[in-house]
């Protein structure tokens, strides 16, 4: 993990979600990126993405 | 003639890859339309009010691709051809292998140190959140997020040390890289911290232009700097920024935040041993204290920045300019801009000169437009506002809604005084000017101006967008108040100061 201060300095690597052109154009400015072949997750099911929040992340902040 | 809707369930595709493959399929022989949505009720609203409907569309959801075809013959197959433009985009971009997820691509690639998220708002939320949990600085694009999720991520960030920029953050640049909207300009001294898109590239491009460069120019959010959310982003930034041995000059650009927010934050850059040059748009603060530089616009601010940071001999403080109306030649003023600071930024200049400017972004109910597509007196409008971009790519990508707008200025002898911004960069249309010229050559005895947001470093070749703006008769300028200054003189304002 790199604090944003720690990270100015280095060279970018961007993984990208969604808009696939923001990841083809990082490139062609030379820079590196990895795209994502987004779909929603849980299939996009509110309550499964409930639980599965409760489980990666635990509950520490509101409506966690 | 015939029309055939085709609904794909589980087919996500975002909304500039629609774009694109519903341009080539317009291009086939045999096909008059050709529209292609994700099944989001917004975008249904839509196609409903272009008089498409099917049981098939009311019953598509958001994940699930919707194909509208018009063609001349009756057995054109939509799938076929949906499949051969998606191969032929495919082809064209280059596009890359996909990974499944966040994680498989880190596991990949274990040097990815940024997330850059612009998956539909609903989801952006779990992205994001994902991403923090992976150690990731992250910057949102996505628009309707909602602030409590707006907070509880900003509130996570800030707690690991690490920035959340946006939702809705629509441009960066972090360590030169280019980050959804963003133009190519120098390396240099000056950092940006704005919670503002446009803005940020204006200035971004202003201090190019005038021979200075960025260091990193760090986008918040629009929200960032109100009293629910508390400016954490911008903190973040500052912070940051003080602590970056590249940057000597900071600018930070706003619109007026909470107050409480505005207290603390410029109590903290007194603090600090860099210069600020600080644009709180359409506000009246002015002059300097201490190591803050108050700017007058968009440009002032980045003029402030090299002053200081480049030339190390600042010529003004805040340079103002004020014009009083001698005599108001015939005509309205009729302003289409893609870029919302800019239209925001252009309303406050006028109405600081005593002008009443209806828009559809306007805060006072009197000068809100009723229908943005309808301008009435003088009006500047925000084309990418909600209203005209459900189901459709931003206008500084897709040049539509601004080509149909001037279609309409040609039959209407109203206005008189058109004006444009064309912003050029990375995410940008890669010849906006060439797209426009046709609709602006049929504007006839009408003063047009165009503000180039831009550097000549940018992909889009400055110089000719210049030349063929020029040829469709516009005047062309590189600083934002100064065209709108120009307009004003042309319409019967004097300058006084």
């Amino acid at each position: 993990m790199k604090k944003l201060s720690e990270l100015f300095g280095e060279k970018l690597f961007v993984v990208n979600a969604g808009i696939a052109m923001f990841a083809e154009n990082i490139r062609k400015a030379g820079g590196e990126a990895a795209d994502i072949e987004w779909r929603p997750p849980a299939k996009g099911n509110a309550e499964i993405l409930k639980k599965i929040k409760k489980i990666k992340f635990g509950t520490k902040k509101a409506g966690g | 003639m015939k029309e055939t809707i085709v609904v794909k369930k589980n087919s996500y595709f975002d909304s500039v890859q629609l774009m694109r493959i519903s341009n080539l399929i317009k291009k086939e022989k045999g096909i008059t339309d050709a529209q292609l949505i994700m099944g989001t009720d917004q975008n249904k609203e839509f196609l409903y009010g272009s008089g498409i409907r099917s049981k098939a569309v009311d019953e598509a959801g958001p994940m699930d691709l919707v194909i509208y075809i018009k063609a001349e013959k009756n057995d054109t197959d939509p799938e076929e051809l949906f499949a051969k433009a998606l191969k032929k985009t495919r082809e064209n971009t280059g596009e890359a292998f996909r990974h499944g997820s966040l994680e498989g691509a880190i596991k990949t690639y274990p040097g990815i140190n940024f997330a850059l998220i612009s998956v539909p708002g609903k989801y952006a939320f779990w992205e994001a959140r994902n991403a923090l949990h992976l150690g990731l600085n992250v910057m949102i694009f996505s628009d309707n997020v909602s602030l409590d999720e707006e907070i509880e991520l900003k509130h996570i960030a800030r707690e690991k040390g690490l920035i959340v920029m946006g939702p809705d953050c629509g441009t960066a640049i972090v360590n030169g890289t280019p980050l959804a909207f963003a133009n190519t300009v120098r390396s240099g001294n000056i950092g940006i911290v704005s919670a503002s898109g446009t803005g940020l590239q204006a200035v971004a491009c202003a201090v190019h232009n005038l021979g200075g460069g960025i260091s990193q120019a760090i986008g918040t959010g629009g929200r960032d700097l109100s009293a629910e959310v508390g400016g954490i982003s911008a903190k973040t930034a500052v912070e940051a920024l003080c602590e970056d041995g590249e940057t000597e000059v900071i600018a930070f650009i706003s619109k007026p935040p909470d107050k409480k927010i505005m207290d603390e934050i410029t109590g903290f850059i007194s603090t600090q041993k860099k210069d600020f040059v600080v644009y709180f748009i359409g506000s009246e603060k002015k002059g300097r204290k201490g190591n803050i530089f108050y700017a007058s616009s968009l440009d002032d601010a980045a003029r402030i920045a090299v002053d200081i940071g480049v030339m190390k001999n600042l010529k003004d403080e805040t340079a103002e300019h004020s014009f009083i109306l001698k005599e108001r030649k015939p005509g309205h003023l009729r302003a289409y801009y893609t870029g919302g600071t800019l239209a925001y930024e252009c309303i406050n200049i006028l109405a600081k000169n005593g002008m009443e400017v209806r828009s559809n972004i306007s805060k006072k109910p009197d000068l809100l437009l009723k229908d943005p597509w309808t301008p009435s007196g003088d009006s500047v409008i925000d084309l990418g506002e909600d209203f005209f971009t459900r189901g459709k790519a931003h206008p500084m990508i897709d040049p539509e809604s601004r080509i149909k707008m001037l279609e309409k200025e040609a039959l209407d002898p109203a206005g008189s005084f058109i004006i444009l911004d064309i912003v050029l960069g990375w995410g940008s249309h890669e010849d906006m000017a060439g797209a426009l010229t046709g609709p602006l050559k049929k504007l006839k005895n009408k003063e047009l101006f165009a503000y180039i947001l831009g550097t000549p470093m940018d992909m889009q070749n400055l110089e000719e967008q210049k030349k063929k703006l020029a040829a469709a008769g516009v005047k062309c300028f590189l600083r934002h108040d100064e065209m709108i200054f120009k307009c004003m003189e042309l319409m019967g304002y004097e300058k006084v100061k």
